[in-house]
């Protein structure tokens, strides 16, 4: 009963600014044009077919990457968390690996791999591997002994073991590393496609704000932001779904 | 103890060790085509850059930009948080609005920046401070709200009056999760910078990194990826020191 007003309340702050702007803004204006010219702008680049084209490349590039790190850090965070030994023996050049920061590997890799079409894939895997590995060494580390040797003791098969311990007490871990990993995975792919000139939405924003054209900057940006909501919505949910569906053990 | 600690340290520093001296005899092994630089090479070039001068002004650039937009962040990020967590009509008006801006990537504000403010240090400190500003607005917004009701309740047998209460009860009382959040802020603030440097404000290290790739000039542009790291690393440690000092308790927690 109480919530009809709260959503409208909070819809409220959004549209007055857009109407404010709408009503006070410049048509002609280099910076800050109405929202209606951003529309229209938009409307332009989707009739060529041009803003569905780079959306299309950002998106698989950044679903082929994230599709990649996350298969080699859940595998590589799982074996470097169930050997210690390894796991201490990487753990420095792991610290400096992990705090240098994803996008400065652009430059480096472009020198060295040049900036072809696999620079993106492997740019943005890179940068979206640490999160998930990270997250997954150490979950995999703080499952409980006590779960494996009673597995053990059970003599469940291999199968049961996998499904029963390993998949419910890394998985979460799993899709908190995606979370970090996905907006990290957007952002780097945006600057390859700045820096290295790849076809996307980095590019078409870096073109847009080359010609002066500010209506479709912003309506380049209101497309991120709408794929930064909706992909945050879908981890969100998948999230959930997770931990609704996952045996309980009581982590 | 001691001699097991020692073979643990050395089994820690034997990795990069050996890393740095197969990557030193594969490049000079395949001595043709090389693009990768040796480790010597890169060193080289590091000390070179040193010696000019070049590397230190770009990491001080980086380094004042990164600490000035931390500034901007605390100084809107704290009593803005506060104010979310204290007003709930305020956060129900903001709430849609925080979570439609906040996902938006920072690289894709560059451009709109540079449009605004042209290639200049306005374009790094703005984007630089509207990346890093939200885990400090939802970390105080956070540690207001977590508080007990009790404490409020305490505050009120005093006769307390709001102001005082938000200073002396709900301030100490949620400080340990605003530092977690402003230690998260710095270290965005530093990325994001060097970033923006990148594609928005010709100067500093992100520059120093962009241009000599530019150049072709590889163990350059490693020397400087090396330095940001280090940078990145001796941040994080300082902050970590300071934090250790200020709450001894918080120190597992983060």
């Amino acid at each position: 009963m109480n919530k009809m007003p709260r959503i409208l309340l909070s819809l409220a702050t959004p549209v007055a600014l857009l109407c404010v702007w709408e009503a006070l803004g410049n048509r002609a204006s280099p910076i800050a044009p109405p929202p209606q010219t951003w529309l229209a702008s938009a409307a332009a680049m989707l009739a060529t077919g041009e803003l569905q084209r780079a959306v299309m490349a950002t998106l698989m590039t950044v679903l082929l990457s994230t599709f990649i790190a996350g298969v080699a850090g859940t595998a590589m965070g799982a074996i470097l968390g169930a050997r210690p030994g390894i796991s201490d023996a990487v753990a420095p050049t792991f610290e400096f690996l992990r705090s240098v920061p994803p996008p400065t590997i652009v430059p480096v890799a472009m020198l060295l791999i040049g900036s072809g079409t696999v620079l993106g894939a492997t740019v943005v895997s890179l940068a979206a591997l640490w999160p998930i590995l990270l997250n997954v060494l150490q979950a995999t580390r703080s499952i409980h002994p006590t779960l494996i040797h009673t597995g053990q003791t059970l003599r469940i098969s291999t199968r049961s073991k996998v499904m029963n311990i390993y998949v419910p007490s890394i998985l979460p871990s799993v899709i908190a590393g995606l979370r970090v990993a996905v907006p990290l995975a957007i952002i780097v792919a945006l600057l390859v496609e700045m820096l290295a000139t790849r076809p996307g939405i980095g590019r078409m924003l870096l073109s847009a704000q080359r010609d002066f054209d500010a209506p479709a900057v912003f309506a380049l940006l209101s497309t991120v932001g709408f794929i930064g909501v909706g992909v945050n919505w879908a981890l969100e949910s998948l999230d959930r779904y997770v931990s609704k569906k996952l045996p309980n053990i009581g982590r | 103890m001691t001699s097991t600690s020692y073979t643990r340290r050395g089994r820690q520093w034997l990795l990069p060790v050996a890393l740095l001296g197969a990557w030193q005899l594969a490049v000079m092994a395949n001595n043709g085509l090389n693009v990768l630089p040796t480790p010597m090479e890169i060193g080289r070039a590091l000390v070179e850059s040193f010696v000019e001068g070049r590397l230190l002004a770009d990491a001080a650039h980086t380094f004042a930009a990164a600490l000035a937009s931390w500034g901007i962040c605390l100084l809107v990020g704290i009593p803005l948080g506060m104010a979310l967590g204290t007003f709930r009509t305020l956060r129900t008006m903001l709430s849609l609005f925080i979570e439609l801006l906040r996902p938006l990537p920072a690289v894709a504000l560059i451009p709109l920046a540079v449009l605004v403010f042209g290639f200049s240090w306005r374009t790094e400190i703005t984007v630089t401070v509207f990346a890093s500003i939200w885990p400090l607005i939802l970390s105080s917004r956070a540690g207001i709200e977590g508080l007990h009701a009790r404490i409020f309740e305490v505050a009120a047998t005093l006769h307390l009056g709001k102001w005082h209460t938000l200073r002396s009860v709900a301030m100490p009382a949620a400080f340990s999760q605003i530092l977690v959040g402003a230690r998260l802020s710095f270290s965005l603030c530093l990325v994001v910078s060097v970033v923006a440097e990148m594609v928005g404000n010709p100067a500093g290290l992100g520059w120093g990194l962009v241009s000599a790739q530019e150049a072709m000039r590889a163990s350059e542009t490693f020397a400087y990826l090396f330095a940001i790291g280090v940078l990145g690393v001796c941040a994080n440690y300082a902050l970590g020191f300071v934090v250790r000092r200020l709450l001894p308790g918080l120190a597992q927690a983060s």
